[in-house]
């Protein structure tokens, strides 16, 4: 475990040091490449001290946290861990993130936090709402495949 | 009185046929217990002649003084050099005095 | 005892040149005390040691028997010392019988040290000396039979280069392989790097020495069973499996091979689609790898009931299929193991599909197909898999970057219009295989990609493969479609390695390999006599195992020359003491130990390092070096007469291991610091030769504290001494709370060698410790 101790918050990021960048992670992350950064990068970042470049990345929050990054990485780097504590310390540092995605991770934690499990739809329309005016209609036609297909509780 | 055993230091001198309290004991009293640790098996007979004591390597063993001489206080401890011993006496008061004697047989 | 004091006239000579004691020290004092020393029959101060008048008068003494034994005080050079020996053993004075008392190092002749101080302390460490030179005996090395062969276990490339040297010397060589043939891992190569050579080229010349010698026998389908002796004597039980063929009789014609109805199956991983494998073999084959005698041998498993084709159709009647296995003893005076490595297995690393897919195969595999490359377009090399991985091999397998660029140049050379990809993390290519690494670099079509791959998938039904990695140099995403993939597999110990280690009771380190004391003897197994060489000592390429094979060769020589010379310093048990409690069996590193006939335990001469370990655990002192006794260091110890000194000043007697810590002493005494003029120092084979009765005769004559310096924990030279004396002294400081006196008057501390610093700091707070401590209450 590190502590990063920049501006003295202390966040428990799994140890980075240690990896030597050989691109494993990403190659096996299914969204590594829909934004300029990876997973390696994201690391990188860390190594080099620079917190902002990685909170402020898009990818960590395109992460699925499918493991499949800390599964295949050859020195027991926990990536999947490392992109999960930053997610928390950009929320929490209320560091400048396009306001939709920050309020469907605050949405998704508090309701966990209230009723300790998700309920799809209200989820989905609180986000829907969060996320007024842009696309309310693409959402409400992919929330009715959903519910068609039984993914929709 | 026989000699108190210091469980943690006594290592049954790694459960060996016979220990070295074993070996040296003019009574055949000193023996290795179920748990393999020393064990003095007739504590009436034991004369205190302290050759256990003397002879434990890792110093496990200590006399008990009689209550008669100087009950728990009181302390008997020889210190073996390459040819002298060294005894430290504590009274029943806490007085500290100490002897030391050349060993017979040492300059052979 | 009592004969060699009453006897002993000692020399005393005090060395000054240019004056420096004198004026350090009232020497004239020193010397009319000494003078009248008990034992002591001539005492001068010297300035010119090498001078003719005085060794000519140093001679005639010992011829008229006015001196038998000198104590030389001083620094002397090495040469001065070598020619003292040598001149004075002329006139019969063994060199065990000179005493030498360096002064210097202990802190005479420092400056801004009171004169009267220091003619103190250079008189007590002159009686110090004087004391064991009383005691000092005459010794001769020992010389033992040895037997006068070398067993080396594994024939391939690092045991078959061995053997010929060896041979080449004159030396006798069992050479045992478990294997029908030999030249292992390296003649299964189709070329080697840098010159891009045929391995069996080099191991065919020095296969065909073995031969033609008649030092060597060499024994294939053959296991180590069981050892037994000692070091110049082993007794080595080998297991033969049966050839089910004559090798007097077969000349490897093949008539048997022609007739024979079973043809092994191949390995199915090796069914590359449009390359059959060439080397089908039935079950009656020429020995692999390479043969050493031309004699076939038949694999009985695959036989099928009643079948005598093979028995039928040989001409020379060499087909015995009735053999059975047998069993032999070899003797030989010490033992290489040359065991070599074993491939990583591919399976484990799951995710890139070894087993799973056919044109995935290992960089061994890949050998086979350099050979006849089929037609491919498109070719993959993955470097580390499943090495640097802690979930597989959690080291560097050393040659699979070479070993690659080897394989991408030849076959690039063979597939001009293919194009490679080669994806890394690191390209290992240290020394001259540099140029290797340019080669490839400048070829074109071959890629470079630094990122290696998660998964490896199918692509569609054709049999090709699917790679996605990031190459992180610019950050993008590739994806590449193969015809073959190469996985550059790593080296791990050998199941061979792991019997030896089982069977002869060898330590492996971490990873799986034998352990050695890698820095200074590589070859080392920590059992003497018992060498290891080549890949069995960890990943290394070919050139670097005849290396490290011949390092071994050369130290197992010492073992076979007949006979074999012990230092005189050994161990001796008496054993109108010794009551076979077994303790120094127990605590010795090297289980040089064993029963004699009377059960008594004695050390084996030939296994002994002579680190006194036995002499420092025997709770009754009945094991004394020779010329480090215990008597002898009671003596120096009995003659420091702390009453001389003054009582405010602590008196500290530090026992000093002569590997590492008595160097930092040596040189805090020779530079600038201070150190405080009451500590003197006694050098110990080992912190661990140290007995507590010693200690505990310091400390009832006054010393007021001890020190016990030793290696640092884990560097031990002889293993286990460090532990060892801290736990007794951890025994001995318990005792000394109970006689009421402080516990901290014994004192462990682990010093490297060149840890002067930290040694005079110990020092200095050790002396302000005792002072707040006050003195020892046995101090008169």
């Amino acid at each position: 475990m590190m502590r990063l101790d920049a501006e003295r918050h202390s966040y428990d990021i799994p140890e980075y040091s240690i990896c030597v960048q050989c691109g494993r992670c990403s190659a096996g992350c299914p969204v590594a490449f829909e934004s300029e950064h990876s997973p390696r990068k994201i690391v990188r970042f860390l190594q080099w001290g620079w917190l902002k470049e990685a909170c402020e990345s898009p990818f960590l929050w395109l992460c699925a946290s499918c493991q499949t990054c800390t599964a295949r990485c050859p020195r027991g780097v926990d990536i999947a861990g490392i992109v999960c504590a930053l997610r928390r310390m950009t929320q929490e540092r209320g560091w400048v993130m396009p306001g939709e995605k920050l309020s469907s991770y605050r949405a998704f934690i508090d309701m966990i936090k209230k009723k300790g499990r998700i309920s799809e739809l209200s989820l989905g329309l609180k986000v829907a709402l969060c996320k007024l005016p842009a696309h309310p209609v693409d959402d409400a036609v992919l929330a009715w495949k959903l519910l068609r297909r039984g993914r929709l509780k | 009185m026989p000699p108190k055993v210091d469980r943690e230091k006594c290592d049954g001198c790694k459960a060996e046929k016979e220990s070295l309290c074993e070996q040296v004991c003019p009574g055949d009293l000193m023996h290795l217990g179920a748990d393999q640790k020393a064990l003095c098996r007739m504590p009436r007979d034991c004369w205190d002649c302290m050759s256990c004591v003397k002879a434990c390597p890792k110093g496990a063993l200590e006399t008990r003084i009689p209550y008669q001489l100087g009950y728990h206080v009181a302390r008997l401890i020889p210190m073996m050099g390459t040819n002298t011993i060294t005894w430290t006496c504590i009274d029943i008061n806490g007085k500290v005095e100490r002897f030391q004697y050349r060993n017979r047989g040492s300059d052979d | 005892m009592e004969k060699t004091k009453a006897l002993s006239k000692i020399g005393l000579f005090i060395f000054d040149p240019g004056g420096g004691f004198a004026q350090a020290v009232d020497l004239e004092t020193v010397v009319q005390k000494l003078s009248k020393a008990k034992n002591v029959s001539r005492c001068e101060v010297v300035a010119d040691i090498l001078a003719t008048g005085f060794l000519l008068s140093v001679k005639e003494d010992l011829r008229a028997g006015n001196l038998n034994r000198i104590l030389w005080v001083g620094r002397f050079s090495p040469y001065q010392e070598k020619r003292i020996h040598a001149d004075l053993s002329a006139e019969g004075l063994n060199p065990y019988l000179h005493e030498w008392c360096d002064v210097k190092e202990q802190g005479i002749g420092k400056k801004g040290l009171d004169r009267i101080v220091q003619t103190q302390k250079i008189t007590i460490l002159i009686q110090m000396a004087v004391a064991r030179a009383r005691l000092i005996e005459a010794l001769e090395p020992l010389s033992l039979p040895a037997a006068d062969a070398v067993l080396i276990i594994g024939a391939g490339v690092a045991g078959i280069h061995a053997s010929s040297s060896l041979i080449k010397l004159g030396k006798r060589v069992y050479l045992i392989e478990k294997e029908s043939g030999v030249g292992g891992k390296v003649a299964s190569l189709h070329r080697l790097y840098p010159r891009i050579c045929d391995p069996r080229c080099g191991l065919e010349f020095e296969i065909e020495k073995l031969r033609r010698s008649d030092k060597v026998e060499v024994h294939t389908l053959s296991r180590v069973k069981a050892l037994d002796g000692s070091p110049r004597n082993f007794e080595v039980k080998i297991e033969k499996a049966p050839r089910y063929v004559s090798e007097e009789r077969c000349n490897g014609c093949g008539k048997c091979a022609e007739v024979c109805p079973v043809t092994i199956p191949d390995d199915p991983r090796l069914h590359f689609p449009q390359n059959q494998d060439q080397s089908r073999k039935k079950a009656i084959h020429s020995p692999t790898p390479m043969a050493f005698s031309s004699a076939f041998v038949v694999e009985r498993q695959h036989c099928p009931p009643q079948c005598r084709e093979c028995v039928k159709a040989c001409p020379a009647q060499a087909v015995e299929l009735q053999q059975t296995p047998s069993e032999m003893t070899l003797r030989a005076g010490a033992i290489i193991a040359t065991t070599g490595w074993d491939p990583y297995p591919l399976s484990k690393v799951e995710e890139y599909g070894y087993g799973l897919y056919p044109n995935v195969i290992s960089n061994l595999e890949a050998e086979r197909l350099l050979e006849n490359p089929p037609e491919l377009k498109e070719v993959g090399f993955i470097q580390c898999a499943g090495s640097r991985d802690e979930r597989h091999l959690n080291y560097c397998s050393s040659v699979c970057c070479s070993a690659s660029l080897k394989q991408a140049l030849y076959l690039k050379e063979r597939l001009p219009d293919s194009r490679f990809y080669i994806f890394y993390q690191d390209i290992r290519t240290p020394g001259f295989d540099e140029e290797l690494y340019r080669q490839v670099k400048s070829l074109d079509n071959v890629i470079f990609i630094r990122g290696l791959p998660s998964t490896v998938k199918p692509d569609g039904e054709n049999g090709r493969l699917k790679i996605r990695a990031e190459d992180t140099l610019s950050g993008k995403e590739v994806n590449i479609g193969l015809d073959l993939l190469v996985l550059a597999g790593g080296m791990a110990p050998s199941e061979g390695s792991g019997e030896i280690a089982e069977r002869f009771n060898l330590p492996l380190n971490n990873y799986g390999f034998f352990e050695s004391h890698l820095q200074c003897h590589p070859e080392e197994s920590q059992r003497a006599g018992i060498y290891v060489g080549g890949a069995c000592r960890g990943p290394m390429n070919v050139a670097q195992s005849i290396e490290s094979s011949h390092r071994a060769m050369v130290e197992a020589m010492q073992f076979i020359d007949g006979t074999f010379l012990v230092e005189p310093t050994y161990p001796l048990v008496d054993k109108t003491k010794c009551d076979k409690c077994k303790r120094c069996m127990e605590d010795c590193s090297f289980s040089a130990y064993y029963f004699d006939a009377e059960g008594f335990p004695t050390p084996d001469l030939a296994r002994c390092r002579q680190c006194g370990n036995c002499m420092g655990t025997c709770p009754i002192t009945a094991i004394s070096l020779r010329h480090f006794t215990i008597k002898q260091t009671a003596a120096q110890i009995q003659a420091i007469k702390v009453s001389s000194l003054p009582k405010e000043e602590p008196v500290i007697l530090a026992f000093l291991c002569k590997n590492d810590a008595y160097h930092a002493a040596r040189e805090a005494a020779d530079s600038d610091v201070v150190i405080p003029p009451n500590v003197f120092f006694i050098k110990v084979p080992c912190a661990g030769s140290l007995n507590n009765a010693l200690l505990a005769d310091a400390l009832s004559f006054g010393i007021d504290g001890i020190l016990i310096a030793g290696c640092k924990d884990g560097q031990c030279h002889y293993v286990r001494g460090t532990q060892l004396v801290k736990t007794r002294s951890v025994d001995l400081s318990d005792k000394l709370k109970k006689m009421m006196i402080e516990p901290e008057r014994i004192r462990f501390e682990n010093i490297e060698i060149r840890d002067s610093k930290k040694y005079t700091e110990l020092i200095n707070s050790y002396m302000k410790d005792l002072k707040a401590m006050g003195p020892n209450p046995f101090r008169v």
